[in-house]
């Protein structure tokens, strides 16, 4: 049976992230969650694979925190996962989790379609499906907000800065899916207790070929203020406040 | 603390989810008495609610701790969704004493076909004294005649039918059976809604029956051994209101937090000052101890343990800790918290319905003390 893979990332949740008075960041308070993105992309894929009459597998690179994303991932729809667990990923740059990913790919048989998110919701990047496309040579489409597949052919609509684009590919392929592709349902509680029940494959480095060897390396991460206008128009009626608000956008240049 | 499975704390997520995502942004129409129909049915389609049922009966068999963190998450947004969110109020009841032929017959309907159904105890002249009420029915054949009135009866407009206490017999023993009293029958008449300081979401008013006509196997339980069961809701009802105790006071206290956090006085930042952080040291506290309280006496309900006693105890000090906590909340952000929209004032007011709902304080004490004089 062909197999969609669905490629996601258990990042930390930004909401949850507290910036301290000198800038830095404060993760202690933060916890893991699927990228709010890969939400959409596991959806993508999941409505893929019943268009080809396909299975699902989640696939992620991450440490040992990432196993507690698993059952959710399932939960969302997948038939199976596999895990790289992997110290390495706590500093990977693209180039490294597109080099495990695409080891980890060379385990999996029979797949047809890699779908990844177009950026993670960490740091949006967009560097993994590009490389990963290229690493496993195979075609890779960028901003994708549709898709169809019908036999070997997908077509994929990719929305571009002005304009929206449609491409056609065979397959085997790499998609790289914007958020707004579909409205991820909630997994069901039903669905939370099958995950339990789904097959997880656990792979270490040593199982994969791939460099774990990052080119780039983060120093230090540091919030970036913005600065508020501070602006309150306070006099007039309520469609003069309007008025005066849009004649401002308007020399701001925003609109 | 309680400590969660990973599928646990999966379904605790996603509660939160729909809570921010579905529940949210549909509580101003909640706030003005439109419940909206469509939100019973997803909660249904994700498997909240039915959640503690036997999957036989199209439940999940979770335990009651999930169900309570559950009940947190909705309620620190909206009480009246808290109280149905995960728990069709006669589901559990009708699992212990409902035969297997009625089970057969009500479960698909109110589990599979999103029915769900209220409790009818409190009349005029019976509140607290559960065994006062004057509503009677007579066996009439196959069938009973059921004549009188309930009011307080919450969720009239979500509810198809309500478990109603009734007079079958004027001895001294017992003498009270219980039906399920379908709201369609003729004689069944919605009476006056009552507006009221909270849970506006809810339409809480009078039902009437006038020569109603209930098959026999409507009667759940044993003929004139109602009171039993009637206690049996109550005691699961008091531990879910308990908790919506605690979500409504951590939900105010965050808000509060959030407020005082930002909001600036003499150049400072209120938080800042010692007179309020005192108030979120007590806040806190409080709000910890009650929920560890529910959630003792939810564990001793999933050890199959006798809850009358836990489940008084937990619905007087949450529903007052939830009065206490609330009251402080509105204090904290001064003329906001008087505000609608800024929507701390909704606490203040859910928060009182707590203490008089499914059994007053006092009423609770003397629970508390007769079981303890045992």
């Amino acid at each position: 049976m062909p197999k969609i893979v669905v490629c996601y990332k258990w990042v930390l949740d930004e909401a949850l992230i507290r910036l301290r008075a000198d800038e830095s960041l404060d993760f202690s308070a933060a916890e893991y969650k699927i990228s709010d993105y890969d939400r959409n992309t596991i959806e993508a894929a999941v409505r893929a694979a019943q268009a080809i009459e396909g299975t699902t597998v989640g696939l992620t690179f991450g440490t040992a925190e990432a196993k507690r994303s698993i059952k959710d991932a399932l939960s969302r729809g997948l038939d199976e996962s596999y895990w790289i667990n992997a110290p390495e990923a706590s500093r990977a740059d693209g180039a490294v989790t597109a080099s495990a990913l695409a080891g980890a790919l060379s385990k999996i048989e029979d797949v047809r379609l890699v779908v990844c998110t177009e950026g993670a919701s960490d740091t949006f990047a967009r560097q993994v499906p590009p490389r990963l496309g290229a690493l496993m040579d195979w075609p890779t489409i960028t901003s994708v907000a549709e898709l169809h597949i019908e036999g070997d052919t997908l077509t994929a609509v990719r929305k571009l800065k002005d304009s929206l684009e449609t491409v056609e590919v065979t397959l085997p392929c790499v998609v790289a899916v914007l958020p707004e592709i579909n409205e991820a349902p909630l997994p069901g509680l039903k669905a939370v207790l099958a995950a339990g029940k789904k097959p997880v494959t656990e792979l270490a480095p040593a199982d994969i070929e791939a460099d774990l060897s990052p080119k780039v390396t983060a120093s230090s991460t540091r919030a970036y203020l913005m600065s508020r206008k501070n602006l309150i128009i306070k006099e007039g009626s309520a469609e003069e406040k309007v008025a005066a608000l849009v004649e401002h956008f308007h020399k701001e240049g925003l609109v | 603390m309680q400590v969660f499975t990973e599928e646990q704390q999966l379904m605790i997520n996603i509660a939160k989810e729909f809570v921010q995502e579905k529940l949210v942004p549909q509580i101003p129409d909640i706030e003005e008495g439109n419940f909206p129909a469509n939100l019973i049915d997803e909660l249904q389609d994700l498997g909240f609610i039915n959640m503690m049922l036997p999957e036989e009966y199209g439940g999940l068999e979770e335990k009651m701790v999930t169900h309570m963190a559950i009940v947190e998450e909705f309620a620190k947004e909206n009480l009246t969704t808290a109280i149905v969110c995960n728990s069709n109020m006669i589901s559990s009841l009708l699992i212990d004493f409902a035969s297997d032929e009625q089970k057969k017959l009500f479960f698909p309907k109110y589990s599979e076909d999103k029915h769900m159904a209220g409790l009818g105890f409190t009349e005029p002249t019976a509140g607290s004294d559960a065994a006062g009420i004057q509503t009677t029915a007579v066996k009439d054949g196959d069938d009973w005649i059921l004549n009188g009135q309930k009011t307080f009866v919450s969720y009239l407009n979500q509810c198809s039918a309500f478990l109603v206490s009734a007079r079958t017999n004027e001895t001294d023993e017992g003498g009270i059976s219980t039906f399920l009293v379908e709201k369609d029958l003729p004689g069944v008449e919605v009476g006056s809604i009552f507006k009221k300081i909270g849970m506006h979401g809810s339409e809480t008013g009078e039902l009437f029956f006038k020569n109603v006509r209930v098959p026999a196997i409507y009667l759940i339980g044993t003929e004139n051994w109602g009171l039993p069961l009637v206690l049996k809701v109550l005691d699961e009802a008091r531990l879910a209101v308990a908790m919506c105790g605690v979500g409504i006071a951590q939900g105010a206290l965050d808000k509060a937090v959030a407020y005082v956090k930002e909001r600036e006085q003499f150049g400072r930042k209120i938080s800042s000052f010692q007179g309020i952080k005192w108030y979120i040291a007590e806040m806190e506290s409080e709000i910890a101890a009650a929920r560890a309280l529910v959630y003792d006496v939810a564990n001793d309900y999933d050890n199959k343990k006798f809850i009358t006693k836990g489940a008084a105890m937990a619905k007087w000090f949450a529903s007052e800790v939830a009065m206490r906590v609330t009251e402080k909340a509105v204090q904290m952000c001064g003329g906001m918290g008087l505000v609608e929209d800024f929507g701390l004032e909704r606490y203040f007011r859910d928060a009182k319905v707590l203490s008089i709902t499914e059994g007053t304080s006092e009423i609770l004490k003397i629970v508390i003390a007769r079981e303890k004089l045992r």
